[in-house]
Parts: C-alpha cells; sequence; structure tokens
C-alpha cells in the first residue's frame, strides 16, 4: 500500500499536540512531506522533530508541490477559506481544522472549491472521532433512549490548559500584539473556538436543524478582548433543546471538564468526567485536581481516528466520515451564537444565511 | 425566655420531615399544623413546606390578610397580591435549596468573596419524570436561591418554558445578566426516569477568578448491583427540612422586603421573556 503524502499547515499548539503525534502513529499510512508555518524557526523545528523533509514559510509553496496528496490545515480559522480553496485547486485533498472557517460564506466556498476540483474536504471535528461520543452516539442510533429533546454540555478549561503540554510552541501572535485567540482582530472567541465542538454534538446527536439561538457572551480575562465564557440555549425544530455553559479562565486548580447529558424520551444519557478527576492531590492548604491529561479528549486517540478515517476515505474514494456540510452547520450555530450575545436577542438560523447561497445540504 | 410557638403548613413527606425538625429544634415548640386550604393555625410564626404554586399564593393571600407572619417558599408568580404581601415584611420567602447544608456553604462562601472576580453561577435542578407538574415551583426556587447567592441586580433576562416530553411544560431554561457582568444559567427538567439513582438531582457551580465553589448536595446514593446487572440507589442524604427551618427562622426574624420585591421582578422579567421568547431588560 503507497502511503498517502501529507503537508500540514500551521504547526501552532492543535498541530504540535495533536496533529503531528498522530501523523507520526500513522507512519504506516501517512508520509509527512512538509510543513508550513509563518514563524520559520517553528516550521524548521516541527520539521525536525517530527521528520518532514521540507518546511516553508509560505503555505503556497507547500501544496505548489506535485508529490502531495492531502493537506492538514491547522492556521487560525479566519485563514482556513483562502488556504483550503488553495488546496483544493491544486488538486489537494484538504483536511481542517475546526471552525470550518470564520463566515458562511468562506464556508460555502470551500465546499463549493472541493467539489469543483473533485477532492475530498473534511472539518476536523475531533470529537466526532473520540470514544466518548461515538459511544453516546451509538447508544442514540440504537435507540436506547428514544427521541433526544435535550442535550446540555459544559466545558470548563483551567487558563493554564495549553501551558500544562509543555509545548515547544505557543499560539501565533502577530508581532507586539497578543496570540490570535485572544485577539478581537482574528477571533470571534469561545462561540468558535471551543463552542463549536457543541454545536457540532447537538445536531449530530438531535438529528435535525436548528431554528433559533440564543446566548450571553462575556470577557472574563482583565484586558481581554474577545468573550471566553459563553452560555446559550439552542431550539431545534422539533422543539429539542441544546444548551452549555462554556468557561475558559478558571483557576488553575480546576481540572479540565466536561458534562455531556443527553435526555431522551425514554431515558437519559450520561458521560461527564468523574467528579472531578482520578487524579487528586491534597495538601495541608487543600485539595487540588492537578492537570490530568487523561481526560485532555483531543490527546487520545481522537486525531489519530481522524486522520486515519479521512486517510482511508482518500485511499478508497470513500464516502467521507463527516461530511462539510455538518461542519458548515456547526459553524452556523456558533455565529449565531455571536450574533445573539452582541444583540441580546434570539437569532434565527435563517437570518444568518448569506444572501442568494446556491448550496444545499449534503 | 418563653419558646416561639411555630406553626406548620403542607402535607406528606415534607410537613413530616418539618413537624421533625421543630420538635428536635431548642428554643422553639410545635404550635398546630395544618394541611393548605384550612384556617392558619395559630401560632407566632408560619413556616410552610411542600405546597405546590397556587397553595403558596393562597397561603400569602390569607397571611396578609390576618396580618400574620409566616415563611413560604418563593412565588411563582408576580401579581399585584404577591408584590402587597411581600411589601409587607411579614411574609418571607425561603427557598427550599436553602435546606442543603451545601448550598448554604457554597453561598457564604461567595458573599465572603472566595470567587474573586465573578463570572457565572450554573444551577441546574432534574426532577422525575412525573414530576412536571412542579418544574415551575422549582423554577422560583432555585431563582430565589440564585439571586440570594449573587446578590447583584438583574439587568437581562432570557427565558425558555418548553414541553419536552409531552404536552404539559416540563423545562425551564434561563439566562440572566447582572449589573456586575456575572451571567447565571438556570435549567429546571422533569426528566429523570424511574431508574434513575437518585430522586432528582441537584447540581449549582460558581465560577470566578479564583475558585470554583462546586455542590451536589442530592449526590448521596448508596448504590446496589445486583446479579442480574441491574444497579438502584437508595438515597441517605440528611433531612433538608432541619436547614430548611432555620433558614426560615433566620428571616422571618429579619424580613428583607427589598430584596423580596426584586426577586418578584425578575420572576416577572423571566416570565414575560418565556412568554415572548424575547430577552427582557431590567
Amino acid at each position: 500500500m503507497r502511503r498517502l503524502r501529507i503537508g500540514l499547515i500551521g504547526a501552532g499548539t492543535i498541530a504540535q499536540s495533536a496533529h503531528l503525534p498522530a501523523i507520526q502513529r500513522l507512519a504506516d499510512e501517512l508520509e509527512l512531506v512538509a510543513i508550513a508555518d509563518v514563524r520559520a524557526g517553528v516550521a524548521a523545528d516541527a520539521a525536525r522533530r517530527f521528520g518532514a523533509e521540507a518546511w516553508y514559510v509560505d503555505y503556497r509553496e507547500l501544496i505548489a508541490r506535485p508529490d502531495i496528496d492531502l493537506v492538514d490545515i491547522c492556521t487560525p480559522e479566519f485563514l482556513h477559506g483562502e488556504q483550503a480553496i488553495a488546496a483544493a485547486e491544486a488538486g489537494k485533498h484538504v483536511l481542517c481544522e475546526k471552525p470550518m472557517a470564520s463566515t458562511l460564506q468562506e464556508a460555502d466556498a470551500m465546499i463549493a472549491a472541493a467539489r469543483r476540483n473533485g477532492v475530498k474536504l473534511m472539518i476536523g471535528h475531533s470529537r466526532r472521532f473520540t470514544r466518548r461520543y461515538q459511544e453516546v452516539a451509538r447508544l442514540i442510533r440504537d435507540g436506547v433512549i428514544g427521541e433526544v429533546r435535550l442535550v446540555r454540555e459544559n466545558e470548563r478549561r483551567p487558563r493554564a490548559m495549553y501551558g500544562g503540554l509543555e509545548l515547544p510552541v505557543s499560539h501565533w501572535a502577530p508581532e507586539g500584539e497578543r496570540p490570535w485567540l485572544a485577539s478581537a482582530a482574528y477571533s470571534q472567541g469561545a462561540a468558535l473556538t471551543n463552542a463549536v465542538h457543541e454545536t457540532d454534538l447537538a445536531r449530530w446527536f438531535i438529528g435535525q436543524e436548528a431554528v433559533s439561538v440564543y446566548a450571553a457572551a462575556r470577557v472574563t480575562e482583565p484586558g481581554g478582548e474577545v468573550p471566553d465564557f459563553l452560555t446559550y440555549v439552542i431550539t431545534f425544530a422539533s422543539g429539542a433543546l441544546a444548551a452549555a455553559e462554556i468557561v475558559n479562565q478558571l483557576p488553575n486548580g480546576y481540572p479540565y471538564y466536561h458534562m455531556l447529558e443527553v435526555v431522551g424520551s425514554d431515558g437519559v444519557i450520561r458521560a461527564a468526567d468523574p467528579p472531578m478527576s482520578p487524579l487528586e492531590v491534597w495538601r495541608p492548604d487543600g485539595m487540588t485536581y492537578p492537570l490530568n491529561f487523561g481526560h485532555l479528549l483531543h490527546v487520545d486517540d481522537a486525531y489519530l481516528e481522524e486522520l486515519a478515517a479521512f486517510a482511508r476515505c482518500v485511499r478508497e474514494d470513500g464516502e467521507l466520515p463527516l461530511d462539510p456540510w455538518d461542519a458548515r452547520q456547526a459553524l452556523a450555530l456558533s455565529i449565531a451564537i455571536v450574533q445573539s450575545s452582541q444583540t441580546g436577542q434570539p437569532v434565527t438560523l435563517a437570518s444568518i444565511e448569506p444572501e442568494g447561497r446556491e448550496l444545499e445540504g449534503a | 425566655m418563653r419558646e416561639l410557638a411555630v406553626g406548620l403548613i403542607g402535607r406528606g413527606d415534607a410537613l413530616e420531615s418539618l413537624t421533625r425538625a421543630v420538635r428536635y429544634r431548642p428554643g422553639i415548640r410545635l404550635a398546630d399544623r395544618v394541611e393548605p386550604g384550612v384556617p392558619l393555625p395559630d401560632a407566632d410564626c408560619l413556616v410552610c413546606a411542600g405546597l405546590n404554586a397556587s397553595e403558596r399564593a393562597a397561603v400569602a393571600a390569607l397571611a396578609l390578610a390576618a396580618g400574620r407572619r409566616v415563611a413560604i417558599p418563593p412565588l411563582p408568580s408576580a401579581d399585584d397580591q404577591a408584590r402587597r404581601a411581600l411589601a409587607s415584611g411579614s411574609i418571607v420567602q425561603v427557598s427550599p435549596l436553602l435546606g442543603y447544608a451545601a448550598l448554604r456553604e457554597l453561598a457564604e462562601r461567595v458573599h465572603r468573596g472566595e470567587l474573586g472576580r465573578r463570572y457565572g453561577l450554573f444551577a441546574l435542578h432534574h426532577l422525575a419524570r412525573s414530576a412536571a407538574a412542579a418544574v415551575d415551583d422549582a423554577l422560583a426556587d432555585l431563582l430565589h436561591y440564585a439571586l440570594e447567592v449573587l446578590e447583584s441586580p438583574v439587568i437581562g433576562v432570557y427565558a425558555r418554558r418548553s414541553a419536552l416530553f409531552g404536552d404539559q411544560a416540563d423545562a425551564w431554561h434561563a439566562i440572566l445578566r447582572l449589573a456586575d457582568e456575572t451571567l447565571v444559567t438556570l435549567e429546571v427538567v422533569a426528566c429523570l426516569p424511574v431508574s434513575w439513582p437518585e430522586p432528582e438531582r441537584l447540581l449549582v457551580e460558581a465560577t470566578g477568578s479564583d475558585a470554583v465553589l462546586r455542590a451536589e448536595p442530592t449526590r448521596q446514593v448508596v448504590t446496589a448491583s445486583d446479579r442480574a446487572g441491574l444497579t438502584r440507589g437508595v438515597p441517605w442524604r440528611p433531612d433538608p427540612s432541619v436547614g430548611y427551618l432555620e433558614a426560615a427562622l433566620a428571616r422571618l426574624e429579619q424580613p428583607d422586603s427589598p430584596s423580596e420585591l426584586r426577586y418578584l421582578e425578575v420572576l416577572s422579567a423571566l416570565l414575560a421573556a418565556a412568554t415572548e421568547q424575547q430577552a427582557v431588560r431590567l
């Protein structure tokens, strides 16, 4: 079996904590050829550590290589549209990190470019490949709890979540500016960074489209520019609800934590991290939950499964494990969350659709 | 010193528990106990438990007319009669959630400033699927508790009252924005199946820059698994009536009409938001 040759764009935290280690573990199926990052030192170091033969500062040089079969995009979302479309136009299959893009127009253009060029496009919603959520989806599919009527997932992160990973790289930051994730010039905050996971899970579990969203958000980080705390309620066509509270700036003693409850007409599924973590440290001044990366969903096998599934789909020209339309609709919900939190009123999904949109759901 | 004569109004297990709490509480004596719908008992003060929405309102009206001091669970409607009753100062509201030591402790720690900069309060109350008729009352109890914990004016409210499992409303979802930017999320759903190991599920998480305070007072269950693989839960938690009684007596001693009326104002906005499907500013 010929190994698929892969190029990775954006060697930041998610690439070095999740994608590149997964590519290394899939060495029988994937050959890492090149890495691109606007930070030359980061690109060169990642290429050396993960065994890529080349590195670039300009991603266009990477996608110009004829020997690359597929591109893995791990850049901030405001670059996804441009880079995914360029890769598709160059005939590369594209795996792109979530959220799909910054806008629905970009997302639609990405889908159109992939169709036009006959390449596969998948958005890396890692939780679709996480065992916990796959088990929940299977139970729902098997009818164990009947019709899903309520999905509640709360997500809590300590401030130093990524700091604890001891990565040799941090989030990209323009010179003299704060990291892109915390900058209003580049990010829309927790609604797209975190909640696009929850919005995707809600659609997946409820199995239909949403009608409206109400959300409230705030900035808790002193001097912060983008919301890092949000709470929302989504109403689906059948009247089913999805709700979440997402908090990103908790004291470091608090563990990374998810609480998922799916309530159906015939029962309840609960898939929360046990209270609160299997690792606790007691000292004279009290108890803490040290950062426990066994609970970080993205360092489990989710990314390995995600990359392996996409590679299999490319090699066999099979069905995509996750249609880009699903990612597009999860993005739509996240954008509705942003708009609702800004206007202070519920937002309908119909009201945020781009004018003259031609694409329909897959 | 003369013992305080306490009259009780309630029914069922709640009344029995409250009766036991009064009997074993030094400094007070049980004057009488009645079910709702009969004349108020003769006593120095009255404490109510286990009443539904209409019974809470009826007791408040009777007490107002008779000039009696009474502690009732929070009123789930915000009409003029409720306003007059709470403005009188003789009728006080006590959330049954204060019966739980963990929730009282959480409130006290928030008041002491342990959270640092406050982020939010998440409060969830899941009831048995068969208890759909109680979701309005449970929301009132949760809302009153949340406002008591945070003590900051509410400036905006969004709410949904849904029928998730049948024709009858069985769920509330509410989001409150406070003047100090704290975001409050309330969820009340009658959704627990009969096999759920707890008779109800309560979770409160207060988040802030310096601490997270998390209380799950109903999570005290002996779990038994049999050879057929069936697991059952037997709750063993302390009786919340004792803490509820203490809170009621303290509130009767020091009524706070302005706070009670603020609760009604927020409740009124919340009910309007649910009806209009719009967020309401206060």
